[in-house]
Order: C-alpha cells, then structure tokens, then sequence
C-alpha cells in the first residue's frame, strides 16, 4: 500500500513538472504551431542552470532570470529561424523545428560530451519528511510548489493580461481576432517566447532531480506533446491534469512492470483517450480556465 | 566494392519504405507515421521465424507481412477517424509500443538484439551478400511497378480523390474509413517486407534501429525530398544513407564526427526548406501551400 502511495506521490511530482512544460506547450499548440524543438528547449534550460548555477553560488533566483533570459532569447531564435520562414507551408514547420532541436541538442552534445547532467549535486543533501511509510524530501516539495505556481502563473498571464487576451482571441478563430482589430503579426513571436520561458524553467526543475543528456529532447517532447493533445490544448487546467496523470501513470508501470514500458503505457493511456474523445478531453462544455 | 554494394543495399531497402510512407502521406493524405513499427515486425519476422518456427526466409517474411497487416488494419480501425496531430502522435506511439514489446521480449532477444540465421539463397551460401543487391533491386522495382499501376486503377484515383475531399468519396458511394485502413495496410505490407530484406542486409537486429527518431528522420526525408514523388522517395533514401557514408569520407575529429554529421543534416534540412518549401522533386501535385 505504501508502495503505491509512494508511486503515486512520485507521478504527482513529475506529473507537475510535466505540467509546466506542457502548459507552455499548448500555448503554441493552441495557435496551430507545432514545435518540435520544445524538447530540446527544455534540455536547455537544464544544462544552463548544470553551468550556471555554480557560477551564481547556487542562487536559485539569479539562476531564474538567467533562465527567463534564456527563454526569451529561445523562444525569439524558435520563431526567427525555424517557424517565420516556414509558416506558409503547411507541413514545413515539423521539420524545421525538427531541425532545430537537432542543433540545440548537438551543440550541447559538442560542448558536453555524452555525459549526463544533473545540478542535485550543488545541492547540500535534502531533508527527508515521512509519514505512514511515504518518504518526500524537502526539495521535492519546493518542486511541487514551485511548478504549481509556474502554471497558475501562466494561467493568470492568459486570464488578465492584454496579451493573454490576444492570445485567446487568436486561437479561437484567427480571422475573427483580425477583423476585430487585433494585431496578430507578432502573436505567434511572443507566445514562442512565453512558451520557450515555460519550457527552460520546466528543464530547471527537471535537473533538479533527474539526469538529463544532450539527446533528451525527444523524449520530454513526447510525453509533452501526448499530454497537450489529450488535455485537448484550450484548457490550460485539463493540459496540467492529463500532464499529472502521465506522470503517475509513467511512474505505476515502472514501479509494478518495468521502466522500459513507461513511454510505451503513456501512449497507450492516449489510445485509451483517443479511442473514447477523439479530440482528447478538451472542447467539450465546460467554461474555458484558461 | 563490397563497400559500394552495401551502400546500394542499404539505400534500396529504405527506398522501399520512403515509396510507401511517399504515396500514403502524398498520394492518399493519411499522416501516419508507423512504418519503423512494421519495418520492425518484418525484420524480426525474419529473426526470430526460421529459429523457433524452423521457417525458411520466404515464409519467414511473408508471416511478417502477415503480422504487419493485421496490425495494420486494428491500429487503422482506431485510429482512422483521427487526423492530423492527433494521427501523427498516435502513430509514434505504435512505433514505441511495438519498439518496447520487443525491447522486452524473450524470443526477441531483447535489448541484446537477434542474430538473422539463413539466408535467400540457402544455408552456407556465404557469398550471398552480393545477391542481396538483386533481390532488393528487385523488390525495387516490384513496388515501383505497383504503386504506378495503383496510381492509374480505379483504386488508387479514389485514394488520390480521398487526398482531396473526403466528403466526394463519401458521396460517390465509398467509405472513406475503409479506404484509408486499406492504404495503411498497403504500405504496412511494404515496410514490413523492407524489414525482411534489412534484417538478412544487417544479419544482426537490435531494438535501437526502430525508434521514434527513425520514423521522424524518414518523415523529414520524404517533406524535403517532395511529397507525392518518386524522385522525392529516392532523395529522402539517398539522404538518409548516402549523405552519412560521403561525409564519412571527410576527415573530422572523432569527438565532434557525429555532431557535424548531425548539425550538416539539420542545415541541409532547414536550406531545402526555405528554398524548397513543397521539398526538392515536388511535381505540384496538390500544392501544399495554405
């Protein structure tokens, strides 16, 4: 039984970092753009920190602007050089975003090494808190919290401010937000930038507690991009659910099968999705949270 | 000329699989990216087969294709009604799905691969490796020769009708839903005998060929070589094989080797499509252009 809460406890952690990345995800998601460099952004965002942060003495704050620095410089250089140029064609920008995080990963690669990289060792050890034979650590909780809010934050930037609302006028119906006079040139630019800042901060809390390599990307964009779709990318609260879900989903098979299976179970979660709501679990009824 | 024979060995077997994945992504219109799955299942159809069955290649291959169709035609029952995104990322996931089944598999050897035993042309015909030349060319030229005679049936005119209005099919008396389970299987059946013939190339299979990165490097192939053509086909074949072995020949230091092969192919890719928008041998078929 402990067990299983422990399992569970686990998923909810990395189901919320998960989160982040994906609520940043669905941000381009939702306006048609699919970013297959993501991946490889949040890759980025923990090798900074791996580099940075022992020059910063270990301040987690300084580290934070460096990495929002980081995101924006990202989030421009996504769009300049890999959607820009091939937003006319239809098929255009999975390739070249493809292309992109190639790059990130392999100039990563050249300045690394193979060698994984986690930035827990800067870290004194952490305090461990149990109860009822489930063990958390100090860290972790700050993790939870610290993803959790990034999300609400993100939420809230879409729910109040002008660029939220652009934004959600965009998505909805392009057209539309045009003729209501509402400048879409640079929409697509700026929720780059929100997403990609979402996507480092996401790789940060990632390297906190697990091992990432140059050629991660990959594997971090599809679970991302499987919890985008079967939260259904308009809300940004079923986007977080389902990312929660995936990682308690991810961490159950591990625990009970085998760790090998965990992407495997995470798509065959979606087929289980996809097979009842074909649009995953968003457009239907319910007021919008985002 | 060993060397050179191989290299057209290789180059033949990947063609197969770009023809396919070509006419169902460019003729038909169906983005459904898992034919590293059924190339998978082909290849260890040849592996495992003639060791616990005692099968020789032929019947060997055939129950691979067999697999493959069926496999075929169950995803294609779930997954036709999806499209777009939400097809391509169902699709990854039979691709990791089948990839960590046999990852995990006893009779497949698991991650320690399988040694092919047997070949085409009898047991101890060592000599084989230069009759593999003729029996992928041939295979070549068999499915050049059904793809262009489908083309021009009865058949292929509505699968290249359901490309550009699937409603018209419908009304003209077709089920569009069949139609496309049956263009899945179609290029299913073809992968999985090009994983036949990869399996008696290599000799020796293991899980890692048949990744999520394979099915996406072959999707970038067709993109930039041109949807909906033969020359497309062969480019993506001739990028993905034939650019990796020239540049081996260019003398660079073994710690960056892989990242420059790597970095020159993500340039290559984001060149042609800037200039190339429709890929290099588009022949304007069905403009991709919004």
């Amino acid at each position: 039984m402990s067990l299983l809460l422990q399992l569970i406890l686990n998923g909810i952690l990395v189901g919320a970092i998960y989160a982040v990345a994906s609520a940043g995800y669905a941000l381009t998601f939702s306006l048609n753009l699919n970013n297959f460099s993501y991946g490889s952004t949040m890759m980025l965002g923990g090798y900074v920190s791996y580099v940075v942060l022992p020059r910063l003495h270990c301040s987690v704050l300084a580290n934070v602007l460096v990495l929002v620095l980081i995101g924006l410089l990202a989030g421009s250089l996504t769009y300049w050089g890999a959607v820009k140029p091939f937003i006319k064609t239809k098929f255009s920008v999975i390739p070249a975003t493809l292309a992109l995080s190639v790059i990130t990963g392999n100039v990563v690669f050249m300045l690394q090494g193979s060698d994984s990289f986690s930035i827990r060792k800067y870290f004194s050890a952490p305090k461990i808190i149990s109860a009822h034979g489930v063990v958390m650590t100090d860290t972790r909780l700050c993790l939870l919290i610290a993803a959790l809010s990034i999300v609400v934050i993100i939420g809230l930037i879409l729910r109040y401010t002008n660029l939220g609302l652009k934004l959600r006028a965009y998505a909805d119906d392009e057209t539309a937000a045009l003729t209501m006079g509402i400048s879409t040139k640079n929409i697509l630019w700026y929720s780059c930038m929100i997403s990609c800042v979402a996507g480092v901060l996401a790789g940060f809390l990632i390297a906190f507690d697990f091992d990432l390599e140059p050629f991660s990307g990959t594997g971090l964009l599809i679970k991302v991009y499987t919890a985008t779709v079967i939260g259904g990318a308009y809300y940004l609260t079923r986007v977080a659910v389902a990312a929660i879900l995936i990682g308690v989903i991810e961490n159950l098979v591990a625990g009970y099968l085998a760790s090998e299976y965990s992407l495997a179970s995470v798509f065959i979660f979606l087929t289980l999705i996809l097979l009842f709501k074909k649009q995953g679990l968003g457009k239907q009824g319910l007021i919008r949270a985002v | 000329m060993d060397f050179l024979i191989n290299i057209l060995e290789l180059f033949g077997i990947y063609a197969i699989v770009t023809i396919g994945l070509n006419y169902q992504i460019g003729n038909v219109g169906i983005m459904y990216l898992g034919q590293i799955a059924y190339f998978a299942i082909g290849a260890y159809a040849s592996g495992v087969c003639p060791v616990i069955l005692k099968a020789a290649p032929i019947p060997s291959m055939i129950i691979g294709v067999l697999i493959s169709l069926s496999l075929a035609y169950a995803s294609g029952k779930i997954f036709v009604r999806l499209s777009g995104h939400y097809l391509l990322i169902a699709s990854l996931g039979i691709t990791e799905i089948v990839r960590s089944l046999i990852n995990n598999s006893v009779v497949t050897g698991g991650a320690q691969g399988i040694t092919i035993t047997g070949n085409f042309f009898g047991q101890n015909f060592f000599a084989a490796k230069h009759e593999m030349v003729f029996l992928v060319f041939a295979c070549l030229l068999l499915e050049i020769w059904f793809f262009a005679s489908l083309k021009n049936s009865p058949k292929g005119r509505l699968f290249a009708a359901l490309k550009e209005d699937e409603t018209l099919v419908r009304i003209m008396g077709n089920d569009p839903i069949k139609l496309k389970i049956q263009a899945m299987m179609i290029t299913a059946a073809w992968s999985s005998v090009a994983g036949s013939l990869f399996a008696h190339y290599s000799l020796y299979i293991d899980p890692t060929s048949f990744t999520i990165n394979e099915s996406l490097l072959l999707y970038i192939g067709i993109l930039i070589g041109g949807l909906a053509s033969l020359k497309g086909s062969f480019f993506a074949a001739f990028v993905l094989i034939i650019i990796p072995v020239v540049l081996r020949f260019v003398q660079l230091p073994g710690s960056i080797v892989s990242a420059a092969h790597q970095l020159f192919f993500a340039f290559l890719i984001l060149f042609i499509l800037k200039f190339y928008p429709n890929g290099l041998f588009s022949n304007n078929y069905g403009t991709h252009t919004k």
